[in-house]
């Protein structure tokens, strides 16, 4: 058997027909495409419930003014005397926009993981042994005499010889391939600027002090 | 537009943390400075308007979530 045909996997050769790009780029994409259709809806949601349209919806001629509501700020009276009074109610309106509790709700994290193995082994276990064995017999016998001395000598001859050749090969090939991707749809910061406009609306809400003979002053505006 | 923002009290300064879609539902929220009893809530005139928007706010989450 060929040994040379059967040498070790090239590992480079294993990974160079692999879609490296599409492996990663087709999770990322439909990371893309999903935060793209969530943000339409939250817009779509927002201009439809947060505001009102005036005008006509599409156009430029659409005029969105967004929906208040009303929060009351409630503070106890402590009166001089120590006790409990009537407790002040301040009202406020604050755009219904500013306190859904609509998350910026996007992909935030995609994982790709790409794990490949490939296995590769080759042995080649030869085995030979040689052995020879070839048998031949052979004997014989002489008698010898020679005045008083006659001796005799017998004697055989024997040999073997043996041929054995084995070879054992050995091959093995694996491959293994898992593929992961791991999406995570998580919350986004709030933007800057909403966060300002929450801040505005709260300090101005300051309530309204009175002073004794005084009429009330409505509160500076944010 | 967050799950839990919170804001400063007019009152004391202290921090009002806030359950936006509980304060839409009619919860009250009061001052984390215990000297304080500032109280934040939603007024009884505004809760159709935020029920609607809360009702049509579940209605996408269960699009998204599909
Ligand atoms: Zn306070």
């Amino acid at each position: 058997m060929p040994v040379q045909d059967r040498g070790l996997v090239s590992m480079a050769q294993q990974f160079s027909g692999l879609p490296i790009k599409s492996l990663i780029g087709a999770p990322l994409l439909a990371g893309a495409e999903a935060n793209s259709k969530m943000a339409l809806t939250q817009t779509q949601f927002l201009l439809s419930t947060c505001f009102t349209n005036s005008g006509v919806a599409g156009t430029v001629a659409a005029k969105y003014e967004p929906i208040m509501i009303k929060m009351e700020l409630t503070r106890s009276v402590i009166k001089v005397d120590g006790s409990a009074g009537t407790p002040v109610k301040t009202a406020f309106d604050l755009p219904l926009l500013t306190i859904m509790p609509l998350n910026s709700l996007a992909v935030d994290n995609v994982t790709v993981t790409f794990d490949m193995e490939v296995k590769s082994s080759f042995s080649n276990d030869q085995e030979t042994s040689t052995e020879s064995e070839s048998s031949a017999k052979g004997s014989f016998s002489a008698k010898v005499g020679y005045g008083l001395f006659s001796a005799e000598v017998s004697g055989s001859v024997s040999a073997s010889s043996k041929d054995t050749s084995s070879e054992k090969s050995h091959y093995e090939k694996s491959n293994s391939a898992k593929y992961t991707i791991n999406a995570h749809a998580g919350q986004l910061p709030l933007p800057e600027g909403v966060t300002t406009i929450i801040q505005a609306f709260s300090q101005s809400i300051a309530p309204i002090q009175l002073k004794a003979g005084a009429t009330p002053t409505p509160a500076p505006g944010p | 537009m967050s799950d839990h923002p919170e804001i400063d009290c007019p009152c004391c300064g202290g921090k009002i943390l806030l359950d936006a879609a509980m304060l839409l539902k009619g919860s009250r929220f009061s001052c984390s400075n215990e000297y304080c009893d500032a109280v934040i809530s939603l007024s009884s005139e505004s809760h159709d308007v935020t029920k609607n928007a809360l009702d049509k706010l579940n209605e996408i989450k269960k699009v998204d979530s599909i």
